[in-house]
């Protein structure tokens, strides 16, 4: 408020010494050579003093830690401006020193104070300090500094290991990747090895022909034929592995009943020798936008986990089936086969990152990292199910 | 929108010239210094303009301080100095420790926007009380997240520059209202303008 120029003779004609004692607030009123002229009850609670023994002398005979100058000034400008000046608890801590002996206000040793210097009698160059007690209020400040600091770090903490974990997680999925492509050369040379012993065969056959001189061009052409369509589906067969490996940088719109067979064909000699019936309904105009390679990945890894399962679980009239459909606004793959089914205990394990059930050579990676790609990259939900020796596997990807 | 007049900006200014006389002796009292203030440069802005207007600033700190006021003319006093005028400041007052900066800087927002503040209401014949002042420093990058700047839709903004001796210090006061206040402070302007003329 903007101070009237009024101007008390005297400490007791103009303050009514109750209320000035009464309230919950220290008063002391200086003048500019920092002479004490009263000290209210509250001040000499606090500071153990009576008023008789601080009347007239200097406040930094009584505290003299006090910052002189600082107060000096702010005394000048308060009369000066004929306005207010102040000390605030947060930014100063205290003028004058009370120590406090308290458990809930722990932090600070000394009671944290908001001064307000506010011009009493301008003439005679009195000021009156108005001391509120903010310790609780300080203290809880303080209290939440040191919580959002603690929270701060948690969260660099939290940043940090989430790219760890990120880190890890394409670590796995490279590793993944690499038993995949172990596996997978193991299978490209049992499928090579049929094909090769056929060409093997033809060329044994032109040379033994050759050789007892009955060597026709018609034959020949028909050795030649078959040896370079053998060799045209070992090219493929190479270039499907090779495209298989090489990572995928964009989405790509890819037609799901092709990725299936495409998947298959590579599985497709190990199924026949197992017995194992495939069939695929899929919609031929069905398609879905995806890293293609990684959700290959997903497919042949389910497809070879059937195949081991059969392998391991003798079954009559084997099957594997996989239909797609829309449900929902959602596209529903089913993969079903009856290889014996998934313990209760196991399809509670199924997805956690190095559980393994095989005996051989698994890696216990293949679930785990089929769940993240379709989660992760797809934004679906990949569930398995089973009863009566078969296995339900259900991909739920956003249409 | 409370937009002011040409005419009720003209007032205004007027008000803050003598206002700002008042300040500038006060100040150079308090730094016991020869110190002159530039003349205000006065515009009443929306706040988000104000916002915009800070992207152009080149350093990357500022201290900003807050004094709220209430009365019949209510709302928030602000003054704003960049870290090298506040390093100036501490330099010419002989500060020791950070804290002491904080509380310089703390006064002399006080000094400024009470003094011109106070003043003001003197001439529009109102009276205003005053509440502890605060500091922060905020990076640039953040100030559009300063709480004031959300409260508020009008600022008046007063450019304004220290001058002390060889040192410079460079300072932006802003006066920030709402709806009503503005409201009140047209009706006043308008009520000087009549008795003008």
């Amino acid at each position: 408020m903007a101070q009237t120029k009024t101007q008390p003779d005297s400490r007791t004609t103009f303050l009514d010494s109750t209320l000035v004692d009464l309230i919950n607030n220290g008063l002391i009123i200086l003048d500019d050579t920092l002479k004490i002229h009263a000290y209210n009850k509250w001040m000499q609670i606090q500071t153990n003093k009576q008023e008789e023994s601080v009347l007239s002398k200097k406040i930094t005979e009584i505290f003299p830690n006090i910052n002189t100058k600082v107060l000096q000034r702010k005394i000048k400008t308060t009369l000066l401006m004929q306005n207010a000046t102040y000390y605030t608890a947060s930014t100063s801590g205290y003028l004058i020193p009370i120590k406090i002996n308290q458990i809930q206000n722990s932090k600070f040793e000394y009671m944290q104070q908001d001064v307000s210097i506010v011009p009493y009698d301008v003439e005679n160059k009195k000021v009156a300090l108005i001391i509120t007690d903010q310790t609780g209020m300080a203290n809880t400040n303080a209290l939440l500094r040191e919580n959002i600091l603690k929270v701060k770090k948690l969260n660099e903490a939290l940043i940090k290991e989430k790219e760890l974990t990120q880190k890890q997680h394409e670590q796995l999925i490279v590793s993944s990747r690499n038993a995949a492509m172990g596996e997978m050369i193991s299978m490209i040379a049992h499928q090579w090895r049929q094909p090769l012993s056929v060409i093997n065969t033809s060329i044994a056959s032109l040379k033994i022909k050759k050789e007892l001189g009955i060597f026709d061009e018609n034959s020949t052409d028909v050795s030649l034929k078959r040896i370079e369509k053998i060799v045209l589906y070992l090219s493929d067969t190479i270039n499907d592995f090779r495209d298989y490996f090489k990572p995928n940088k964009n989405k790509t719109v890819i037609n799901l009943a092709e990725i299936f067979a495409k998947a298959f064909d590579i599985l497709k000699t190990e199924f026949e020798s197992e017995n194992i019936t495939y069939t695929q309904s899929i919609d031929t105009d069905i398609t879905i936008t995806a890293y293609k390679n990684d959700f290959i990945q997903v497919i042949l890894n389910l497809l070879k986990n059937s195949l081991d399962a059969f392998r391991e679980n003798d079954a009559t009239q084997k099957f594997l089936n996989v239909s797609a459909a829309f449900k929902n606004e959602k596209l529903i793959v089913d993969i079903t086969d009856n290889a014996g089914g998934i313990k209760e205990a196991v399809l509670k394990k199924i997805f956690e990152p190095y559980y393994s059930t095989k005996s051989k050579n698994g890696t216990g990676l293949g679930l785990y990292i089929s769940q993240k790609i379709i989660e992760e990259h797809l934004h679906g939900t990949i569930e398995i199910l089973s009863k009566d020796n078969q296995t339900f596997v259900t991909i739920s990807l956003p249409k | 929108m409370y937009n002011l007049t040409e005419d009720e900006k003209d007032v205004l200014q007027e008000l803050m010239n003598i206002a700002y006389g008042n300040a500038t002796a006060v100040v150079a009292e308090m730094l016991d210094a020869f110190a002159t203030l530039s003349i205000p440069n006065i515009a009443v802005i929306p706040v988000n303009e104000l916002l915009e207007q800070f992207k152009h600033l080149k350093n990357q700190s500022y201290f900003f301080s807050t004094q709220a006021f209430s009365g019949e003319f209510s709302g928030e006093s602000a003054f704003f100095i960049d870290a090298l005028s506040a390093q100036n400041l501490a330099k010419h007052l002989e500060m020791e420790s950070n804290e002491d900066l904080d509380d310089a800087i703390l006064e002399l927002t006080n000094v400024l926007t009470s003094t011109l503040t106070t003043r003001l209401a003197q001439e529009m014949q109102t009276q205003v009380s005053f509440s502890l002042p605060s500091i922060e420093q905020v990076p640039l990058a953040q100030i559009a997240d300063v709480d004031t700047f959300k409260s508020y839709t009008q600022v008046i903004v007063i450019d304004t520059q220290l001058i002390f001796q060889d040192q410079k210090i460079n300072g932006e006061i802003f006066i920030l209202t709402k709806g009503e206040s503005i409201q009140w402070l047209k009706q006043k302007l308008n009520q000087i303008l009549e008795q003008l003329f």
